[in-house]
């Protein structure tokens, strides 16, 4: 194991970062925001132009004469039911990180935008702000690498890396080899890091519910390392044995959870605000989609391009790190599908509910924020973590929701590692698809020290800017991977 | 001379030069379709 280059060099890699954060925690932050910064203002154009461009990649796809193609042999059939592969999708989408931001984020949004508009019309575009993240953009930035990977290993019978395509297009030679090398390290490291600000958002959040669950005031540092050395427990026992069945049923169990709170708070909230606030949503974020995806607000002040960046861009950069892990488990699930059910589902599905998600909680918010005299804003201004906790508390049932958000929130994190030390096990044994346990262990314990040193950070904007630095090379290796495929496809329509 | 300016100008220009690569690398026939056309 030892012997292969790139598993070292990987180790090392990931391992110093994780050793740099918890030595010098804020040097590492401060590092990583002055990078990530300075990256934005000058690449920011670029990263709206490439992600832009994989949406329009991906609907030309599905659309054109490559649509037919399967990902597969032409005789394999899908594995799953389009119900179930559906669901799947949603569970892969919905991570701790919808738990999260649900309300947070569009209010986050609201408190900048209405000083530049009126306030009604502030709510809506925070609203859309809010989808333009979690929507089309981001899942054709997954689709689009999972696509590359289900198309090259299961058409083309690659392994599960990276470089595969890559060497498999432009053959075996120096510069292929060196460049997919590169492309197979940094996808570990973006994993790695990405993965690690998941855990610590996830331990935040936790530990928001617990203190308003048990009406603790702010516990701290100490809380919040009981929560995770409990939370490495519980994903250290499942990477020693197979558990793969078990971890489906996991993982759909936090996903009924999210589905049942979604369904609760619409039903149990201002039902009719909340339905009239998603179907504005609904219209405003598919006419102004496109044209957003170009927009990089350069002739704003100051404050606005520092929120650009630091939501925006960062989202997107955040997309791409997590697309080689989303990608892979994306691929996996989807082979015999054709290029154009694949792209309709991957894309669009996720991004309906996605505007569900935001449009429920968002605008729960909003209607607290707006029509009440609730403490909200407030809130979200001085103690985020807060915000989903605080806005169930003004529910029926809120000791039940708080406690089933809690456990939600634990078991998608508890999935996401599990499945994050798997994928970078076998990307770091050169795509062997059953990597050995104590290779797993190796990786789950990476992820848990970077979990600690974004914890240790103490702040989500650090954690941001560290999950961004790991992710930013990515978006080169994402085109290139694309003019791949584009490549390969070409070729076999021609054939 | 600025030198925020001269640093946003040497990145740009990486930039400029990976789509010239991208593109390319997208028309560049590969050696394998080299071959067949030999």
């Amino acid at each position: 194991m030892f012997k292969n280059p790139l598993m070292l060099a990987a180790l090392a890699l990931t391992g110093a970062v994780a050793l740099w954060g918890i030595v010098d925690t804020q040097g590492l932050a401060t590092f990583a925001s002055a990078v990530v910064g300075r990256m934005f203002i000058s690449r920011g154009w670029f990263i709206m132009l490439s992600v832009s461009a994989m949406l329009i990649i991906a609907v030309y796809l599905a659309f054109s004469r490559y649509g037919r193609i399967k990902l597969g042999r032409d005789d394999d059939q899908p594995e799953f039911s389009t119900v179930s592969w559906l669901t799947m999708l949603f569970a892969a989408g919905m991570g701790v990180g919808l738990l999260y931001w649900g309300a947070a984020e569009p209010i986050s949004h609201y408190l900048v935008i209405r000083d530049y508009q009126i306030q009604q019309k502030a709510a809506t575009s925070a609203l859309f702000v809010t989808n333009f993240h979690w929507g089309l953009h981001a899942w054709a930035i997954y689709a689009v690498t999972a696509l590359v990977i289900a198309y090259f290993g299961f058409r083309k019978d690659c392994p599960t890396l990276l470089s595969a395509p890559l060497l498999h297009v432009f053959g075996r030679n120096r510069w292929t080899r060196g460049v997919g090398w590169l492309s197979d390290l940094l996808a570990i490291y973006a994993i790695a890091i990405g993965l690690g600000g998941s855990v610590a958002m996830g331990v935040f959040q936790v530990q928001s519910g617990v203190e308003s669950l048990f009406g603790l005031e702010r516990t701290g540092l100490g809380m919040a390392m009981v929560i995770f050395v409990l939370l490495v427990i519980s994903y250290i026992l499942p990477l020693t044995v197979d558990l793969s069945q078990g971890m489906a049923r996991l993982s759909n169990t936090a996903m009924a959870i999210a589905g049942g709170l979604v369904v609760f708070v619409l039903l149990t909230g201002p039902t009719g605000f909340l339905m009239s606030g998603i179907t504005e949503a609904v219209g405003g974020y598919f006419s102004g989609v496109l044209p957003h995806g170009f927009r990089t607000f350069t002739f704003f002040d100051e404050r606005v391009s520092s929120w650009f960046g630091s939501w925006t861009l960062t989202y997107m950069v955040w997309w791409l790190a997590w697309a080689p892990f989303v990608g892979v488990f994306i691929a996996r699930i989807s082979k015999g599908r054709t290029i154009r059910e694949f792209i309709v589902g991957v894309v669009l599905v996720p991004t309906a509910f996605s505007i569900l998600w935001f449009g429920v909680f968002g605008g729960m918010g909003f209607y607290e924020a707006l029509r009440t005299d609730s403490a909200i804003v407030e809130v979200v201004k001085t103690d985020l973590d807060n915000t989903t906790f605080f806005l169930l508390d003004s529910l029926p049932l809120s000791v039940l929701t708080t406690a089933a958000t809690i456990v939600a929130a634990f078991l998608f994190i508890i999935t996401s590692v599990v499945s994050a030390a798997w994928v970078l096990a076998m990307f770091s044994t050169g795509g062997d698809l059953n990597p050995s346990t104590k290779v797993k262990l190796i990786w789950g314990v990476i992820l848990g020290a970077l979990g600690l040193v974004m914890i240790l950070s103490g702040s989500i904007d650090a954690v941001k800017s560290i999950i961004a630095l790991g992710a930013l090379p990515f978006v080169f290796i994402v085109l290139l991977l694309v003019v791949c495929l584009l490549k390969a496809l070409k070729k076999e329509v021609a054939q | 001379m600025n030198w925020d300016n001269v640093i946003d100008t040497v990145l740009n220009v990486l930039v400029f030069v990976f789509i010239g690569v991208l593109i390319w690398l997208y028309f560049k026939p590969t050696d394998a379709e080299l071959e067949e056309k030999d």
